[in-house]
C-alpha cells in the first residue's frame, strides 16, 4: 500500500477538499468525495453483517453444538476487516475537473481511472436514496453513448453535486461532439 | 412513396380508426394469420397427453371446424394489426404507428439512423415482399416495417437515405437510388475454402459425431443421443453450410449514401451503412487463415446490432477476403485508416507480462495511429480492434494487485456501439500517458469528422432549404437523443481548409467528404470558451457536426452558419 491517496489520514481529508498531488499527472487537481460517505458504507456492512453474525450464532448453536457459534466469527471478522478496508476505499475515491475532461478515480486493490471527455456527456444524473438522504449525499453519474462507460461519483454534498452537474452539462454543450 | 398522399384515415365504422399514414403490403395480415394454429401446435407438443385425451373426444368435423374458427380469429387478428399499422415520412422523422390495444408511436429522426437493411426472406421472396429494418441509437430492438413491396421497399430507402443526408426535402422523394460502385465481391470458392478452414464447424462436426454416439453406447437409449445430436447439428449447420448460404455472394459497395451490403442465397439481405456510422471494426484472423493472408471484418455500428447471430456483435463487413482487398475496403469506410499501418504500429506486451498471462499474452498488443487506436488479442484466432479516434467515448485504466506488482496495467476504451476495446498489459508507465494521450487524441480526433447528414457536405443544393428550425422533436424511440438538433450538421465545414489540427490525423481523405463547402463559414480551430452563451456548435465545428445525440447548436447555430 505504498499509493500516495492512503497518505492523507481520514482526518485531515476533509470534506471534498482538494487533495493536491494525488495523482501521477501534475497539476491536476483532485478533489476527494464527502466523509460521510464512510459512516454510511459501514452503517451498510453492519446492517449486513451483525444480523447474519446473530442468525449464525443462533442457527448453528441450536442446530448442531454451541461450540458452532464460534461460526459467528467469521462474520464477525468480515465486519472487522471492511471497516478498514471501507476507510481506504473511501479515500481512494477522487475525481478531478480538467479542462477538457473529467477524471473519476477509485480502488484500492483493483485500481481504475476513467477519463470521460466533456463533449461526449449525453446526461449527467443526480440521484440521492433515503439513506444517502439522511447522510446529506449524493451520487452522480455520468452517461455517454457507451453504456459501459462506469464513470460515478458516489458522496457528494448535494449542493457541489448541484455544482457540478450544472457545469458538466454547461460543458458538455460547449463542447458537444456525437458519436 | 412519401405518406403525403395519406390512405383515408378511416374506414368502416365497426374498425378502429386507421392512424394516418402508409400502409404495409396486403399480404402482412398473412404472417400472422399461423398465429393461433402455431400456438395450438405447441400446446399439443408440450401437452401431448391431455391433447390425445381431448382428440380422442372429438370428430373429424368438429376438429376442422376449430382449426377454420382459430384460422378466422388468426386472420381478422392479423388483419387487424395490419389496419392499425402505418408509417408515414416527414422532413425530419419516419413515424411507425403500431399496435391494435397498446398503441406504440415511434418517431425515428432520419439524421439519427445508423443503418438500413432490406431483408427478403425465401417466403417473401416468392411473394415478392421485403422487409424493412432501421437501427437508431438507443433502441434495444431494430424498428420495422414488415412487409412491403419490394419495389415500394427500396424506394423508401432511398427517400429515407436521401433525407437523412440531407437532400432538399422536396427532392428527396424522387432522388432514387443513389449510384452504387462495388467494391469487393467475395467469390464462392474463397467461401467454402474459409469456412472449411475454419475450426468451428469442424469442432461441431467431430462433436456431432463423437457425443450422441457415446451417449448412445453409454445409455443403450436412442432419445439422450438424438436430444444431444439436434442443438449440436444445429450448431453445424450455422458454422458451416448455413454460413455458406448467408453469405453468398457476399458484395461490398460503396455508394455517396454509404456502404452497401448485399448476401445471401435463400434469404437476401441488403444492408446500407451511412457513412460515419462505423464505430469500430474488427479483423479477425482465424489460425488456418493466416498462411493465405485472409481476414474477415466485423463492423461495430450503434444501434441494435446487425446480424442474428449470437457469435458475432454487429454486423459483418467482409466474410473472407485477402489481405489487402479488405485494407482497400477499410480504407473506404474508415477514411485515414490504413490497415498496414494499424498492424505495423502494434508492439508486444513486456515480457514481464507472462506472469499473468504465460502463453496468452502473445496474443496481445496494442498500437496507436494518428487516426485509430489499435488493439489485439487471442493466440488461435487473432483479432484486431480498431476504434478511430473520434469514436472514442470514455477511456479508462484498470489495474489489479497482480498487475500492479509487474508493474502492468490495462487500457479500455469504449466506443459509442457499446463495445469496448481493451490493450491488456502494457507497461504502467506507459498506459498512464496512455490515458492521457487517448482523451486527447478522442477530443481532437472528432474534429475531423465529417459531417452527420453526409451530403451536406458536397455542395448539393441542400444547406439552405432545410426547414428553419425544427425544434427537436422529443423522439419516441430514444431517450438520448432528445435535445438534439439537425441544424448541427449545417455546419459541416470543409474538412481539410478548417482543421489543420486535424488534417494531420487524416490524410487520405479526399474526394469522400466534399471539398465543396456549403456554409462558407470557417470554424474556429480553437478551444471554446466553455461558458459562451451561444453559438456553441460553431465553435466546436467538426465536432458538433458528427452531431450525436448530445450535439446541441439550436437554430442560433444553424442560422448563424447558414448566413
Amino acid at each position: 500500500m505504498t499509493d500516495p491517496t492512503l497518505r492523507p489520514s481520514a482526518e485531515d481529508a476533509a470534506t471534498a477538499a482538494p487533495v493536491a498531488g494525488g495523482g501521477a499527472d501534475d497539476g491536476t487537481e483532485w478533489r476527494g468525495v464527502e466523509r460521510a460517505l464512510l459512516p454510511l458504507r459501514r452503517f451498510v456492512l453492519l446492517a449486513c453483517l451483525l444480523p447474519l453474525a446473530v442468525a449464525t450464532a443462533v442457527a448453528t448453536a441450536l442446530l448442531l453444538a454451541p461450540v458452532w457459534a464460534l461460526c459467528a466469527l467469521l462474520p464477525l471478522a468480515a465486519a472487522a476487516w471492511g471497516w478498514g478496508a471501507l476507510a481506504r476505499n473511501w479515500r481512494s475515491w477522487r475525481y478531478a475537473e480538467r479542462a477538457d475532461d473529467l477524471l473519476v478515480s477509485r480502488g484500492v486493490l483493483w485500481r481504475e481511472t476513467t477519463v470521460v471527455p466533456y463533449g461526449r456527456m449525453q446526461l449527467v444524473e443526480v440521484t440521492s436514496g433515503p439513506l444517502e438522504r439522511r447522510y446529506g449525499l449524493a451520487r452522480l453519474q455520468l452517461h455517454t453513448a457507451a453504456a459501459t462507460t462506469d464513470a460515478t461519483i458516489p458522496g457528494l454534498a448535494p449542493a457541489e453535486a448541484e455544482r457540478l452537474r450544472d457545469r458538466l452539462t454547461e460543458l458538455g454543450e460547449a463542447r458537444s461532439a456525437g458519436l | 412513396m412519401s405518406a403525403r398522399d395519406d390512405a383515408p384515415a378511416r374506414g368502416p365504422r365497426f374498425l378502429p380508426r386507421r392512424p394516418e399514414g402508409n400502409r404495409l403490403h396486403p399480404v402482412t395480415p398473412w404472417r400472422r394469420a399461423w398465429a393461433p394454429l402455431a400456438a395450438l401446435l405447441a400446446f399439443v407438443v408440450h401437452d401431448a397427453e391431455q391433447a390425445r385425451e381431448w382428440s380422442g373426444q372429438l370428430t373429424a368435423g368438429w376438429l376442422v371446424l376449430g382449426l377454420l374458427a382459430l384460422l378466422a380469429a388468426g386472420a381478422a387478428y392479423g388483419f387487424l394489426t395490419w389496419w392499425c399499422t402505418s408509417y408515414l415520412v416527414t422532413d425530419t422523422e419516419l413515424r411507425i404507428h403500431t399496435g391494435l390495444l397498446f398503441r406504440r408511436t415511434a418517431h425515428i429522426r432520419l439524421d439519427r439512423i445508423q443503418a438500413i437493411d432490406i431483408a427478403r426472406p425465401l417466403l417473401a421472396r416468392v411473394a415478392g415482399v421485403a422487409k424493412l429494418k432501421l437501427d437508431a441509437v438507443g433502441t434495444e430492438a431494430k424498428d420495422e416495417l414488415a412487409y412491403l413491396g419490394e419495389r415500394e421497399a427500396v424506394a423508401l430507402r432511398a427517400e429515407l437515405l436521401a433525407r437523412a443526408a440531407g437532400i432538399a426535402p422536396d427532392a428527396a422523394p424522387q432522388a432514387g437510388e443513389a449510384p452504387a460502385r462495388e467494391l469487393l465481391r467475395v467469390p464462392l470458392r474463397t467461401l467454402v475454402l474459409s469456412v472449411l478452414l475454419r475450426g468451428t464447424a469442424w469442432g461441431m462436426l467431430a462433436a456431432l459425431l463423437i457425443v450422441p454416439a457415446a451417449l448412445w453406447l453409454a445409455t443403450d437409449s436412442v432419445w439422450p443421443a438424438l436430444a444431444s445430436a439436434l442443438p449440436l447439428a444445429g450448431g453445424f449447420w450455422t458454422g458451416g453450410a448455413g454460413r455458406v448460404l448467408r453469405e453468398f455472394d457476399w458484395t461490398v459497395a460503396e455508394s455517396p449514401d454509404g456502404l452497401r451490403l448485399d448476401s445471401g442465397l435463400l434469404d437476401r439481405q441488403h444492408a446500407t451503412v451511412p457513412p460515419g456510422r462505423v464505430q469500430a471494426v474488427r479483423i479477425v484472423e482465424p489460425l488456418l487463415w493466416r498462411r493465405r493472408r485472409w481476414v474477415r471484418v466485423e463492423l461495430e455500428v450503434a444501434g441494435a446490432g446487425g446480424s442474428d447471430d449470437d457469435d458475432e456483435r454487429g454486423g459483418v463487413l467482409i466474410p473472407v477476403a485477402p489481405w489487402q482487398d479488405a485494407a482497400g475496403v477499410l480504407a473506404r469506410v474508415l477514411p485515414g485508416v490504413d490497415l498496414d499501418a494499424a498492424v505495423a504500429a502494434t508492439r508486444a506486451v513486456p515480457r514481464r507480462a507472462r506472469w499473468c498471462a504465460p502463453l496468452v499474452r502473445r496474443g496481445y498488443g496494442h498500437g496507436v495511429t494518428p487516426s485509430v487506436f489499435v488493439a489485439r488479442h487471442g493466440l488461435l484466432t487473432r483479432r484486431t480492434g480498431l476504434v478511430p479516434h473520434g469514436k472514442v467515448q470514455s477511456v479508462r485504466l484498470a489495474q489489479g494487485p497482480w498487475e500492479r506488482r509487474h508493474r502492468l496495467a490495462d487500457i479500455w476504451v469504449d466506443h459509442g456501439a457499446n463495445g469496448q476495446v481493451c490493450a491488456r498489459l502494457r507497461d504502467e508507465d506507459e498506459a498512464r500517458a496512455l490515458l492521457a494521450a487517448q482523451a486527447e487524441r478522442s477530443r481532437t480526433g472528432r474534429r475531423t469528422a465529417p459531417p452527420e447528414r453526409w451530403l451536406t457536405a458536397h455542395g448539393r443544393p441542400t444547406a439552405h432549404n432545410r426547414p428553419t428550425a425544427p425544434a427537436p422533436e422529443p423522439s419516441g424511440t430514444s431517450p438520448e437523443q432528445a435535445g438534439t438538433d439537425p441544424e448541427d450538421s449545417r455546419t459541416a465545414p470543409e474538412p481539410s481548409g478548417t482543421a489543420p489540427k486535424g488534417s494531420g490525423t487524416d490524410p487520405e481523405r479526399s474526394g469522400t467528404t466534399g471539398e465543396h463547402s456549403v456554409t462558407g463559414k470557417r470554424v474556429p480551430l480553437h478551444k471554446p470558451e466553455p461558458d459562451h452563451p451561444d453559438g456553441p456548435v460553431g465553435q466546436d465545428g467538426p465536432a458538433a457536426v458528427r452531431g450525436g445525440p448530445a450535439g446541441r447548436g439550436g437554430p442560433a447555430g444553424g442560422d448563424g452558419s447558414a448566413g
